[in-house]
């Protein structure tokens, strides 16, 4: 199946805008692209963590569906800040099913209309209430406890951890849809308030409104990318009950499956869209994905490596750092940012020669985990 | 957290009682009815051990607004000798003297501040020994 149609809003503060008119905007933008009619949309699938927390709205499918004068299936996906990837997966699979011949599926989060308080209290429902919420832990504070345990493993530290933030910061200030598209450095990390030791401001991805949305089809066009396989795999919520928090168990699975019914191995993949929900998150998914030894990918930033024009592009839309992280969006932002490099039109940030490109989108600490991989030899 | 969900939890949270898989024995904290690991459902219920140490810890400066009266606090988590890892806070020490592989003990403490309407939460949080 292919990817035929893509719509991005800018990341950022929309406070002008409602979820739906910011996932209406996306829809409508990649459906025109397309070329296909509105009328030719057979579901609609929707990726969304927070609105009922935050906009006390459930019912997102038929809210999306209905305002863009479908009556087709729709309903909504949930899988904490992977529920954007979980979404494009499950359009995937809808198409493999055989029943439908086009999807739309759209990502699409709004957070800056709340107080940061209640933005956090919000996230901190991806931990585990029980186990993890109940005695304070917040999201930055569960990357925090998976980093100290990296640091005393492993020997990097705060410095590598930074020159990751400063890499996507380098990327995000060539995309013009980033939340915060403004090159930094490493005294702009290491010197920027600490939210939860040892992560500081800038080593976490901001809170952000935006949406995406792709068209998938089963019929090719010129230009389209070609969906080579999208798992998904999932794991312990509670850090507290995995084997170890220095990888993510999940993503090596999903990867795996990914890997293997794609038909490729890691050397023929050309670029990476990883879920760098805070920098430390980077270093363990470039080795969960197989790109580096357990313990080895902390310098990998620092020594320009993972920048556009090195020889492992990481992030080039800026990551979730950067670009921003509205949590339902970012997964179907990650496809999008393949799609266009696959097509070269990512300007500023063009990856030289590329032609297979991998998204990594994680929810909570490491409980969901989506591989996709994209092809544009179709 | 509703009232009753703290009621069905005061047992574990109070007393550290959580439960052994009778088949593999592997330990489930709080209290589990089926293991993950061997699929097993003959589970027990085990007070663990009130001691341990760090396995990783963090001090958090930006918290949700329940826990914003103690703020900044030390999330971790902790290996229970003989039991789990298990996550709670490190209290009555300074943040700066903690570190990973360190001896705490555990104390009863209030766990966050009363939402309108609903009870104090307590239960188990721990000391550098």
């Amino acid at each position: 199946m292919y990817i035929i149609g893509t719509g991005l809003t800018k990341f950022g503060e929309h406070f002008e805008k409602s979820l739906l008119d910011l996932a209406l905007e996306a829809s409508v933008e990649a459906v025109k692209e397309s070329g296909l009619e509105l009328s030719q949309i057979d579901a609609v699938v929707v990726g969304n963590m927070l609105s009922d927390t935050l906009s006390s709205q459930g019912h997102l499918g038929a809210l999306l569906s209905s305002s863009l004068g479908l009556n087709v299936e729709a309903f909504r996906v949930e899988a904490a800040c992977a529920s954007g990837g979980v979404a494009f997966k499950k359009g995937v699979d809808m198409l493999k099913a055989g029943q439908y011949q086009n999807i739309l599926v759209v990502g699409a989060e709004k957070m800056c209309d709340h107080k940061s308080s209640e933005v956090v209290a919000g996230l901190t429902n991806a931990a585990h209430a029980e186990k993890e919420s109940f005695y304070g832990l917040t999201f930055p504070s569960v990357y925090a406890l998976m980093t100290q345990r990296y640091f005393y493993q492993y020997s990097i530290a705060s410095k590598e951890l930074a020159a990751v933030a400063v890499k996507n910061h380098y990327h995000g200030a060539r995309n013009n849809k980033a939340h915060f598209p403004k090159e930094i450095t490493i005294d702009t990390v290491l010197k920027s308030s600490v939210v939860a030791e040892p992560l500081t401001l800038f080593d976490c991805s901001p809170i952000s409104d935006g949406a995406a949305a792709v068209v998938l089809s089963l019929e090719a066009k010129p230009e389209a990318v070609k969906v080579l396989s999208s798992e998904i795999a999932t794991d312990s919520v509670a850090l507290q009950d995995r084997q170890k928090i220095t990888s993510i168990k999940a993503t090596k699975i999903a990867a795996k499956k990914a890997y293997k019914n794609a038909d490729v191995t890691i050397k023929d993949i050309d670029m990476l869209e990883v879920h760098d929900c805070f920098t430390i998150a980077e270093v363990i998914a470039l080795e969960d994905l197989g790109f580096y030894k357990e313990g080895q990918a902390g310098q990998a930033a620092k020594l320009g490596h993972t920048y556009y024009n090195a020889k492992l592009p990481v992030n080039t839309s800026g990551g979730l750092k950067s670009a921003g992280h509205p949590v339902g969006a970012t997964g179907v932002k990650q496809v999008i940012e393949i799609v266009h490099q696959l097509q070269g039109r990512a300007e500023g940030r063009q990856v030289n020669k590329a032609q297979l490109g991998l998204t990594h989108n994680v929810g909570g600490s490491g409980a969901t985990a989506v591989v996709s991989i994209l092809s544009s030899n179709i | 957290m509703s009232i009753i969900q703290n009621w069905r939890l005061y047992e574990s949270r109070y007393n550290l009682v959580g439960s052994v898989c009778r088949t593999c024995g592997k330990q489930y904290f709080p209290k589990s009815s089926f293991c993950s690991k061997c699929g097993s459902d003959k589970l027990t219920d085990e007070t663990f051990s009130k001691e341990g140490t760090v396995y990783s810890f963090s001090k958090v400066n930006v918290s949700p607004y329940l826990f914003q009266k103690q703020t900044p606090y030390v999330v971790a988590l902790i290996k229970l000798k003989n039991g789990p890892l298990i996550t709670s806070q490190i209290v009555d020490s300074e943040a700066e003297k903690i570190k990973i592989g360190q001896k705490v003990k555990a104390v009863f403490r209030k766990i966050s501040d009363e939402k309108k309407g609903e009870i104090i939460s307590y239960g188990i949080k721990f000391r550098l020994l």
